[in-house]
């Protein structure tokens, strides 16, 4: 339809349309509107508590983010039809011009970081938006309750996705919005949940939605916990983010059963959204049919138990106490939440923990949680496939001309599948290696270093060593804290989009210099 | 730095000088080790750029669904069999390496000491930075034997063998060795 229209616009009687073809600065536009009501409701809670006063760099970066949304959408079209290698830049774009604005108001607060200390709010900006957690913000309880808000809110968008979102009220056809919501979910391919792709991503979002407010009500009905708090962890508990508008993060309630309720909305956000919405129609076996899903279950109670005993045993911590801080603890890590516990009397500084139960957790924050799910890590599915490839590579050693599937669940993987999974890892060891020698060679002892490259590649928060969770990022070389930043980007883009984006980017810039 | 990556494990200067970042590419280098087909360790060069050049076209495949593209070291291009045993060989590596640093930290090591020390080990080097492999006592020099033993004979054989298959062993060097031939052909 809109090509026969461009065909007609050739003659030279129809004007053209005055502005420009350019899907990704579109996508930003929309992407950018999406933030304002966050960075709105962030003032209003400024305005309302009398102790600070940020509502004016808030609202300031509220009114340029809009405007820059508003010329930025309105300013460009999307091209008539999206080609799958279209979306990778898309999804650069939309996750570096998010981070920079999304910083905006830290910047502009002198009292929160200023912009002498321009990188240390991009890194907390990009740390939100990818749902990592891992912070730069020194003394976080002295700061104003708006700009609190406005850092959970980053992470509760990144949650789901800025693409999603934006997809969600795009009139994209064909093959493009599916690619493109591809590229930013983790998991192998979205599940279809509605005819048109616009309508998938917002049922998405619904679900999404409707899990923020029902941890926010069971985190209120727990008492000690006030409404604010309530909302403020139900955006980060959602998104498996890990910001805390407290220092103490969870250990400032000293209570289980806020604990509870946190671990049960993390691991709610670890498992699939899609799954989520087929049960919330009637269909509840849809999570037994998802191989990944069950393991990650299964993962999460042989972790607990592994590091209950452990610390039962070896650090002679009563049992009772050694269940609860373990459950926590894995939960934590392994839907990389990256919240902690940490309180008088408690076992919740686990970067203090007997090494073995550290390797472990290590482990967890590798693997992170399931498909289609808003935690982070390589994913079970992609451990799943790996481990089935390798007993797969014994077999073949054995009997070298078997043809020998990869199954998953009882039904057959794809080899172009299996060989993407593959791809991931090497480029995932690659990231890991080359992040980890510039780390330490910047000088991080190697420990934190390799904890530090790995919670920022699965988005996780806290690493162990010396950036454990009774610490911060502070401890990293301002350069090295930029590295890492990148990698969260990395990580949450699931690395092919990045460096497919990136370097479709650099081409794109250099064809058109 | 050549006594490193050819895994010869002369004992230079003493690491524990260095600084951090010195000591990560010491571990970084004993990791991928020396050329195929020599007496280096390690994951050996060759499977290095084989899994790199691999993931290189995984990525362009995701951009040209339908392009065909052969993986290529040097001027000579890379049957399918073996990338597949290439990736599969570098899971089982990593498998080593985390099972190996959980055992050494179950035996009382640190961290550090436990990943430098096992990824020597599997690359059978022999000295590590960061761990003061004298020092060593009885469950950890099990460990690290079980990791020597496993990185020598190239991982594939030993997990053979643990699946219970003792026959499969001798077929399984002819295996390898056909395979590297059908690589170069």
């Amino acid at each position: 339809m809109r090509r026969a229209i461009r065909g007609v616009s050739e003659f030279p009687l129809v004007p053209r349309a005055p502005h420009r073809e350019n899907l990704s600065l579109h996508v930003v536009g929309l992407a950018l509107l999406f933030l304002v009501p966050g960075m709105l409701i962030a003032t209003l809670v400024e305005w309302g508590s009398a102790s600070s006063d940020g509502e004016w760099p808030l609202l300031l970066a509220a009114l340029i983010t809009a405007s820059v949304g508003v010329i930025l959408f309105r300013g460009f079209r999307p091209p008539d039809d999206v080609r799958p290698s279209d979306v990778f830049p898309v999804v650069v774009w939309t996750w570096l011009w998010c981070s920079v604005l999304g910083a905006l108001p830290y910047v502009l607060d002198a009292d929160f970081f200023g912009w002498s200390q321009w990188d240390s709010a991009l890194f907390e900006s990009i740390s939100g938006f990818t749902a990592s957690g891992s912070t730069v913000l020194v003394d976080i309880d002295a700061h104003g309750r708006g700009m609190l808000l406005w850092r959970q809110f980053t992470q509760w968008y990144g949650g789901m996705g800025m693409v999603v979102l934006a997809v969600s009220v795009l009139p994209l056809l064909g093959v493009g919005g599916q690619e493109l919501m591809r590229a930013e979910t983790p998991g192998p391919d979205s599940d279809r949940l509605a005819p048109r792709i616009s309508g998938t991503a917002k049922r998405l979002w619904l679900v999404y939605g409707g899990l923020t407010v029902a941890i926010a009500v069971a985190l209120f009905a727990v008492p000690g916990v006030s409404l604010y708090d309530a909302v403020a962890h139900a955006l980060t508990v959602a998104g498996t983010g890990g910001f805390s508008p407290y220092g103490g993060s969870i250990g400032h309630f000293e209570s289980l059963g806020a604990e509870l309720v946190m671990a049960a909305g993390m691991i709610a956000g670890a498992m699939s959204f899609s799954l989520h919405y087929r049960a919330l129609r009637g269909d509840w076996r849809a999570y037994r049919r998802a191989s990944d899903q069950m393991l990650f279950l299964k993962i999460l109670a042989s972790a607990t138990a592994v590091i209950t005993l452990l610390l039962w045993l070896r650090q002679g911590a009563s049992f009772g106490l050694s269940l609860r801080d373990a459950f926590f603890n894995v939960v934590t890590l392994a839907t990389s939440g990256g919240f902690h516990n940490i309180r008088p009397g408690g076992l919740g500084d686990f970067a203090a923990w007997t090494p073995p139960a550290q390797v472990v957790l290590g482990v967890l924050m590798l693997i992170g949680g399931g498909a289609g799910s808003t935690s982070g890590g390589m994913k079970v599915f992609r451990a799943q496939i790996s481990a089935a490839h390798a007993l797969r590579t014994v077999r073949l050693a054995r009997r070298p001309r078997s043809v020998v599937p990869v199954k998953l669940g009882g039904s057959v993987i794809p080899e172009s599948v299996v060989g993407r999974v593959l791809a991931f890892g090497t480029l995932y060891i690659m990231s890991f290696g080359v992040g980890t020698l510039i780390v330490a060679s910047l000088g991080a002892d190697p420990v934190t270093a390799v904890s530090g490259v790995i919670s920022a590649l699965s988005n996780m928060g806290p690493a162990l060593g010396e950036a454990g969770p009774s610490s911060n990022f502070t401890v990293f070389a301002r350069p090295a804290r930029l590295v890492l930043a990148g990698l969260m980007i990395v990580g949450r883009l699931e690395i092919t989009a990045v460096f497919l984006g990136a370097a479709m980017i650099v081409r794109h810039l250099l064809r058109h210099r | 730095m050549t006594a490193t990556s050819s895994s010869t494990g002369f004992e230079l200067a003493g690491w524990s000088g260095w600084s951090w970042g010195a000591q990560a590419v010491v571990v970084a280098l004993i990791a991928t080790g020396g050329m195929a087909g020599t007496a280096g360790g390690g994951f050996q060069m060759r499977r290095a750029i084989a899994a790199a050049r691999y993931a290189y076209r995984e990525l362009v495949t995701e951009l040209h669904p339908h392009t065909v593209h052969v993986v290529k070291i040097g001027r000579r291009s890379v049957a399918e069999r073996p990338l597949a045993l290439l990736n599969g060989y570098q899971i089982l590596f990593a498998v080593a390496v985390l099972a190996g640093v959980f055992g050494l930290s179950l035996a009382g090591m640190d961290l550090w000491g436990g990943a430098s020390a096992s990824i020597s080990a599997l690359a059978t080097m022999g000295p590590a930075p960061g761990a003061d492999l004298g020092a060593l006592g009885g469950g950890e020099q099990v460990v690290l034997a079980v990791l020597m033993v496993l990185g020598r004979l190239a991982l594939f054989p030993l997990v053979v063998v643990a699946r219970g298959a003792v026959t499969g062993t001798r077929r399984l060097l002819l295996v390898e060795r056909t395979n590297d031939r059908r690589a170069h052909s």
